[in-house]
């Protein structure tokens, strides 16, 4: 287990600066200087913002000193375009509130997608698998940016019960773009989740457990649901971090200041060092659900846990 | 003399033969999971709504180039945000345009992007994952730490990336797309020929003195292809969806022309006076992923006949 850890921590390390470097390159790469504006900037002006920012130096250096900082201090830098906050502050002031509009966004997700996924698997090519079926898809066939406009218009400013947007009131704000969001995850969740359980129900020892007698409930949820959810786990490892990182097209229709918002924001506007952040950010979180995706995974399959966890991954 | 049977309730082989082969008719893969996906009533009438959207949107288009419907692209200042019914049958948006035909071009181009961004993902991610798992071993391990890599980012943060790169054009839109959508089919690709690269015909074709080209291209990938087959049908509404989101961020279609994304868009931009600019263009969008999705998911069954056995 101690050796499986350490390794997966040795190829997390990799695939970060994997992450780094290619952002940098592709921003290197991409045309157009994030000082460029409306107004034209004086020459010694931008000698002066470009030796602010360490723009100035060699690339190999500018490469080192990005990653060092990352590596060394965990440090990503002052953004080029937010003056007056450093790119630590931004993400440890935007990624509470992606997170918490994601975490129950996917809550409210699996609590409604497990079951329908069961559900559907049990009643399998019969109207209730049909009806529990389409209604999974409605969130993943209507896009958010339909469904949000649509929300608002009814909940907030037809029922009146939430504010259409912004983030003032954080007991309430929360709630619509958590629906929002999760209506999309449970699409997924029922349709993984049904197929997990259709191939789970086909195993021999269902019918078994069956044939001893044992009420469908019990089969269906003890005995099927744990073989059902693997796929589902595997699933949710890259999902999670997606969701808690934050949906920026959620959080532009809701005006959420999310991690989401300022990682589009800064793709747009050039600014290299924040959107570095954002994306290191992202990296580790999926990194992190990955592994902890692979260890509920271990725990699950027994069958995983014969031939010892690092031989099997 | 011949061998005896070795046990008497086998047939023999060589008598039994040629007579099973005559009554048993042979079916391919392709005829097994057509006869299969034909029972699912569900797939088939996917399938023909599919059908049904497209020829639509195709004929409507070629009615407004020859003059029958109106230009999708001019502007009608005194007729706008007309309601459906009023002159035009889906109404007009805000520059007096006509939804219809909007709509019948904008299907027309976010079906091309739906199947040429495929066509790409599905083709880098089968080239790649066939060529990490047939060589194996360090040149595996770093195709495939590169793909966690790509996978580790945010798919439209890198097209973004690509995009504002490229400048906003169809056909890049197409590439960036089909750029990042490739991974997971690496990943079903690559499984599938480590798996398979143990087998005899492998073993037979490279005793044969094979190139290493032929044998992954001719021998293993053809192989693959009942997976691939489904994850590709399930790629394509992925794909249209992105396409939507991008257009919905200013990063996919540019103005005057439409896909069914820049449309919602411009529909949830008015939605509280001219519902009906987003309610059909919504509409035609969720029943084709709809049927899209329905049509994966029923021949994944059809190919893979283990998953739906009752």
């Amino acid at each position: 287990m101690a050796r499986f850890i350490l390794s997966r921590l040795f190829q997390s390390l990799v695939v970060l600066v994997g992450i780094y470097t290619l952002v940098f390159v592709l921003m290197k790469l991409s045309p157009g200087s994030p000082f460029a504006g409306e107004k034209a900037v004086p020459a010694h002006v931008l000698e002066r913002m470009r030796s602010y920012y360490g723009l100035d130096q060699s690339l190999p250096v500018q490469w080192w000193r990005g990653l060092s900082n990352y590596l060394f201090h965990l440090d990503g830098g002052i953004p080029l375009k937010k003056d007056g906050f450093t790119v630590n502050e931004i993400i440890a002031e935007s990624l509470p509130v992606s997170a918490l509009v994601g975490g129950v966004g996917l809550l409210f997700a699996l609590g409604t997608g497990i079951p329908l996924g069961v559900f559907a698997a049990a009643r399998k090519n019969r109207v209730g698998d049909y009806v529990a079926s389409s209604l999974a898809l409605v969130g993943i066939c209507l896009p958010t940016f339909v469904i949000a406009p649509l929300a608002i218009a009814w909940f907030a400013l037809d029922l009146g019960w939430f504010a259409p947007v912004g983030w003032d009131d954080p007991r309430a704000d929360w709630i619509l773009p958590s629906l929002v969001l999760g209506l999309f995850y449970m699409g997924y969740i029922a349709r993984i989740t049904r197929g997990g359980m259709l191939e789970a129900l086909n195993q021999d020892y269902i019918r078994t457990a069956l044939s001893k007698g044992l009420s469908e409930g019990r089969v269906l949820f003890v005995h099927a649901l744990r073989h059902g959810l693997l796929p589902l786990v595997s699933y949710l490892g890259p999902a999670t971090a997606g969701i808690l990182a934050g949906s920026f097209v959620v959080e532009t229709v809701f005006g959420l200041p999310g991690l989401g918002m300022h990682t589009v924001a800064a793709a747009r506007d050039r600014d290299q060092p924040l959107l570095t952040g954002s994306i290191m950010t992202y990296g580790v979180l999926v990194l992190f659900f990955n592994f902890l995706s692979d260890i509920v995974q271990y725990w699950m399959n027994p069958r995983l846990r014969g031939g010892g966890l690092a031989a099997s991954l | 003399m011949d061998p005896a049977p070795l046990s008497p309730s086998l047939p023999d082989p060589g008598k039994g033969l040629p007579a099973e082969a005559e009554i048993v008719q042979g079916t391919s893969l392709g005829r097994d999971a057509w006869l299969r996906l034909r029972k699912n009533r569900l797939a088939i009438i996917c399938l023909w709504v599919l059908v049904g959207i497209v020829a639509l949107c195709l004929i409507g288009a070629l009615l407004s180039k020859a003059g029958i419907l109106p230009d999708a692209n001019e502007n009608h200042l005194d007729k706008k945000l007309l309601p459906p019914g009023s002159g035009y049958l889906l109404g007009s948006d805000a520059l007096g345009r006509d939804l219809m035909t909007r709509i019948f071009f904008g299907g027309l181009v976010s079906f091309s992007v739906g199947l040429v961004a495929t066509l790409v993902s599905t083709f880098i991610g089968v080239a790649y994952g066939a060529v990490a798992g047939y060589v194996g071993g360090r040149v595996d391990a770093v195709m495939m730490r590169i793909v966690d890599i790509l996978y580790a980012m945010p798919f439209v943060i890198l097209v973004i990336v690509l995009m504002s790169f490229f400048g906003s054009n169809l056909i890049l839109l197409f590439l960036a797309i089909g750029a990042v959508e490739w991974l997971t089919m690496a990943r079903i690709v690559r499984g599938q020929v480590l798996s398979l690269k143990k087998q005899e015909f492998v073993e037979a074709a490279v005793s044969l003195g094979f190139s290493h080209w032929r044998i992954i291209f001719r021998h293993l990938v053809p192989n693959t292809m009942g997976p691939v087959i489904v994850y590709t049908t399930l790629t394509v509404p992925a794909v249209m969806r992105l396409e939507a989101v991008l257009s919905f961020l200013g990063m996919g279609v540019q103005p005057p022309d439409s896909s069914w994304g820049t449309l919602i868009k411009e529909g949830a931009d008015r939605m509280d006076i001219s519902l009906w600019l987003l309610v059909f263009p919504s509409a035609i969008f969720a029943v084709t992923l709809f049927c899209l999705n329905f049509l994966g998911d029923g021949l994944r069954d059809a190919l893979d006949p283990k998953s739906s056995k009752d």
